[in-house]
C-alpha cells in the first residue's frame, strides 16, 4: 500500500515536473517535431484504419436495431454521437497507449539502460527536458488531431456502410449526422484527448525514465506503460465526461 | 528532414482541417454563421425545454433557444427567448403559434413555430409570440387509462347482451326451423299453400300480370317523360310565365284604369260650387227631363189634334201601333188605303178548336208563312197591322164576344209571327174590327184576319 502511494506520488511529482519544464526555457523543438512527426504522422494508417472499421461495425450493429423500431433515420445520428462523444476519443486514446506508451517506455527504459541518458547528463544538458517534455507534448498535441481523423474516419464508414444498405445520400447523411451534434458533443471530447496524450506521455515516459533494471526492465516499462496508460484514460475518462457534463449540462448523454 | 517535416505537416493540416469541418457543420445547424431574429414567447410548462433547444419555423430547423427565463410566481409562466434565423422571418407573424413539440415518442422536445396567416404583420423584433400549452403525456396517459377502464366495463356489458342475444337467436333459429320442417311437410295454412299446385300456378299467374302491369308503368312513365321534354323543348313553361306576366302587367293596367275611373267618378259626383252633390242633380234633371217629356208628349199630341198641324202629321204617317183603336183605325186613310197590300185569310183555315178558345191549326201556319213571303223581303222594315175579325156567338145580340174573339185572333197571330220571323215588335199592330172590315175594300163582313202591308207614303 505504501509503494502503491509511493508510485503515486513519484507519477505526479514526474507529471508535475514535465509540466513546469514544458514552459522553462531552453525548449526543445527539435525534439518536439520528431517526437510529434513519430507519434503523430505515422500513427495515422492505425488511426485511420481503425476508425474505418469500427465505424463501419457500429452503423451495422446500429441498424439492425433501429431497424426493428423504424429508426432508421437516427442511425447518422447515433453514428456521429458515438463517435464524437465517445468512441472516437476512448479508442484513439487506447491505440496510442498500446502504439506510443510501448514506445515511450521502451525507447526511454532502453536509453536509461544503456546509460545513454548519464552520458546527455555529462554533455549539460537537461535529459528530462531533452527526453521527457517533447514527448509528452507531442503526445498532447497529436491526441486531438488523431481523435479528429478517427471520427471523422467512423463517420466516412458509417456512411458507406449506411450507402450499401439503404443508398441514403452523402449530403443527408451529413445533415442527420450533424443535425444533433451541439458544440458540447464535439469540443470538449476532442480536447480531453490532450489528457489522455498527457497522460499516455507523462505515465509511458516515467516507467521509461525511471527504469533501474536490465534488458527486464525495458519490457517491463513498456508492458507497465501501456497497461496503466489504458487504465488511468478509462478512468480519466469518466471523470473528464462527468465534468464535461457538469460544464454542458444541457448536453449530458 | 524534410520528410519527417512533411509528415508532420500533413499531419497538422488534416487535424485541422476535420476539426475546422466540424466546427462548420456544427455551426451551420445551431446557425452560428447566420443572422438571427430574436423573439420572446411564454409557457407555463417547459416540457424539457432548455437553453439551446432547437427551434423550428413551420417544421423547419430555424434555430434555438437563446435563454429561458424563470418565473418569480406561480402565476407567472416561464419566458423563452428564442432566436430565428434572418432567412425565415418572413414566416413568423403576430399570429404564430409557437408550441412544445416531440420529434417521436422517445425524442427529445424543441419549439415549432407556425407560420402566420399572410394577412397578419409581420411579428417585430423581440416581440412576444402567442403560445399554446403542450400536452402532457403523463395526463395524455392517465386519460388512455380511464378510457380503456371504461371500454371495458362497456365491452363488459355488451357481451352480456350479446349473450342474451345469442339465446334469443338461437331460439328463434330453431322455431325458424320446426317452422320450415313444418311447411315442407304441408303443415297448416302456408305448407298447404306451398304444396297445392293450383295456387302456385295462380301466383306465378299474378306475378306474370304484375311485371306486365309495371312495363305498361314504365312505358306510360317513359311517354310522360317525352311529354316533359316535349313542353320543356317548346318553351311552354316560358310562355306560361310571359302569360302570367302580361296577364299581371294587364291587371295592373286595369288597377290604373280603375283607379282612374274612380278618380273621374269621385270628381263627377263632387259636390258643385253650391254645395248640391251629383246625385241630387242628376236626380233633378231626370225629374226636369221627365217633365219636359210630358210637356213635349202633350204639345206634340196637340200639335197631331191642331188643325194646322193635322194634315202634316196625317201626311207624314205618324202612329202608334201599340194602341191602335178600332175607330180611329177605320178613319185613318194609312190603314184604309185600298193601295195597301193585305191578306185575308179566314178562321177555318186559320184555326181549330181546342175545348173552350182557338189555337192556331197547322194549316194555318203554312198560310201565314206564305202571306208574308208574299210581301217580299220589305216585310222586315215596314209596319204590319194585324186586323182580327170574328162573328163572335151571336153577334147581333153579344157584340163584345165579337169583339174579343177578333182582340184573341189578333193577339195569337202577333205572337207567331213574332216567333216565327224576325220582325220588330214595334212594327207589328192588332187591332180588333170585330166582323166588319173598313169600307171601300170589297167585303162588307169577314171572319178571320187580315194582315195589312202599310206601303210607304210619300
Amino acid at each position: 500500500m505504501t509503494n502503491a502511494i509511493e508510485f503515486v506520488g513519484d507519477v505526479s511529482v514526474f507529471s508535475l515536473r514535465a509540466i513546469a519544464d514544458l514552459f522553462r526555457p531552453p525548449f526543445e523543438a527539435e525534439q518536439f517535431w520528431i517526437q510529434l512527426a513519430e507519434i503523430g504522422s505515422r500513427s495515422v494508417p492505425l488511426i485511420v484504419a481503425s476508425g474505418f472499421a469500427l465505424g463501419a461495425v457500429m452503423t451495422l450493429h446500429t441498424r439492425s436495431t433501429l431497424v426493428t423500431f423504424g429508426a432508421t433515420a437516427e442511425i447518422p445520428t447515433v453514428q456521429s454521437l458515438g463517435f464524437f462523444i465517445e468512441i472516437g476519443p476512448l479508442v484513439a486514446g487506447l491505440l496510442m497507449a498500446g502504439r506510443v506508451g510501448s514506445g515511450i517506455g521502451a525507447v526511454l527504459a532502453n536509453l536509461r539502460v544503456t546509460e545513454q541518458i548519464d552520458a546527455i547528463e555529462s554533455l549539460s544538458i537537461d535529459s528530462f527536458k531533452f527526453l521527457v517534455v517533447p514527448r509528452v507534448l507531442a503526445c498532447v498535441i497529436a491526441l486531438p488531431l488523431l481523435t479528429l481523423i478517427m471520427d471523422f474516419s467512423g463517420l466516412v464508414a458509417g456512411f458507406v456502410a449506411e450507402y450499401a444498405a439503404s443508398g441514403i445520400s452523402w449530403h443527408l447523411y451529413i445533415e442527420r449526422a450533424f443535425a444533433s451534434l451541439d458544440w458540447a458533443n464535439f469540443v470538449p471530447p476532442t480536447l480531453k484527448t490532450a489528457v489522455f496524450g498527457f497522460i499516455i506521455g507523462a505515465v509511458s515516459s516515467y516507467f521509461g525514465y525511471t527504469t533501474s533494471e536490465g534488458a527486464q526492465g525495458v519490457g517491463k516499462a513498456a508492458t507497465n506503460s501501456v497497461v496503466l496508460c489504458s487504465l488511468l484514460i478509462i478512468v480519466s475518462d469518466v471523470v473528464l465526461v462527468q465534468c464535461i457534463a457538469v460544464a454542458f449540462p444541457r448536453t449530458a448523454l | 528532414m524534410a520528410n519527417r517535416n512533411f509528415l508532420i505537416g500533413m499531419f497538422v493540416l488534416i487535424g485541422l482541417t476535420l476539426f475546422t469541418i466540424g466546427i462548420f457543420l456544427i455551426g451551420k445547424r445551431h446557425g452560428a454563421f447566420a443572422r438571427h431574429v430574436e423573439f420572446y414567447t411564454e409557457f407555463k410548462d417547459l416540457s424539457g425545454l432548455t437553453k439551446g433547444t432547437k427551434v423550428k419555423v413551420a417544421g423547419m430547423d430555424a434555430g434555438q433557444v437563446a435563454e429561458v427565463g424563470v418565473p418569480d410566481s406561480p402565476l407567472s409562466r416561464f419566458r423563452i427567448k428564442l432566436q430565428i434565423t434572418e432567412r425565415l422571418r418572413g414566416l413568423v407573424r403576430t399570429d404564430s403559434v409557437a408550441t412544445i413539440a416531440t420529434e417521436g415518442v422517445v425524442g427529445g422536445s424543441y419549439l415549432l413555430v407556425g407560420a402566420g396567416s399572410p394577412q397578419a404583420k409581420a411579428a417585430a423584433p423581440l416581440s412576444t409570440l402567442p403560445s399554446r400549452e403542450p400536452v402532457d403525456m403523463s395526463k395524455l396517459l392517465e386519460h388512455g387509462l380511464v378510457l380503456l377502464k371504461d371500454a371495458d366495463i362497456n365491452v363488459n356489458k355488451v357481451g352480456a347482451k350479446v349473450d342474451e342475444t345469442l339465446d334469443g337467436v338461437e331460439t328463434t333459429v330453431g322455431n325458424a326451423n320446426d317452422l320450415v320442417v313444418g311447411l315442407k311437410q304441408g303443415r297448416g295454412p302456408a305448407g298447404m299453400l306451398l304444396k297445392d299446385e293450383t295456387v302456385a300456378s295462380n301466383i306465378r299467374q299474378s306475378v306474370t300480370n304484375a311485371k306486365e302491369a309495371t312495363a305498361a308503368l314504365h312505358k306510360a312513365s317513359g311517354r310522360v317523360d317525352d311529354m316533359a321534354a316535349d313542353i320543356q323543348s317548346r318553351g311552354v313553361t316560358k310562355k306560361v310565365d310571359e302569360t302570367i306576366t302580361s296577364a299581371r302587367d294587364a291587371a295592373a293596367n286595369i288597377k290604373d284604369s280603375s283607379k282612374q275611373v274612380h278618380q273621374t267618378v269621385a270628381a263627377a259626383t263632387k259636390p258643385d260650387k253650391h254645395g248640391v252633390d251629383a246625385g241630387t242633380n242628376v236626380r233633378e234633371t231626370l225629374s226636369n227631363v221627365n217633365v219636359a217629356s210630358a210637356n213635349m208628349t202633350e204639345d206634340t199630341e196637340a200639335l197631331k189634334h191642331n188643325f194646322l198641324f193635322r194634315g202634316y202629321f196625317n201626311h207624314r204617317g205618324y202612329y202608334s201601333l201599340t194602341n191602335l183603336s178600332p175607330e180611329n183605325y177605320r178613319k185613318d186613310r194609312l190603314f184604309t188605303n185600298p193601295e195597301n197590300k193585305r191578306a185575308w185569310l179566314s178562321a177555318k183555315e186559320l184555326f181549330i178548336r181546342e175545348g173552350n178558345s182557338e189555337v192556331l191549326s197547322s194549316e194555318g201556319k203554312k198560310q201565314l208563312d206564305a202571306a208574308i213571303y208574299k210581301f217580299g223581303e220589305s216585310v222586315f222594315d215596314r209596319p204590319i197591322v194585324i186586323e182580327g175579325y170574328s162573328n163572335g156567338a151571336d153577334p147581333a145580340n153579344d157584340p163584345a164576344d165579337a169583339l174579343s174573339s177578333s182582340w184573341r185572333r189578333a193577339i195569337l197571330i202577333r205572337l207567331y209571327l213574332q216567333n216565327r220571323f224576325p220582325l220588330y215588335p214595334t212594327n207589328l199592330g192588332i187591332v180588333a174590327m170585330k166582323n166588319s172590315p173598313p169600307n171601300g175594300l170589297g167585303y162588307s163582313e169577314w171572319d178571320g184576319i187580315c194582315l195589312v202591308f202599310l206601303r210607304p207614303q210619300k
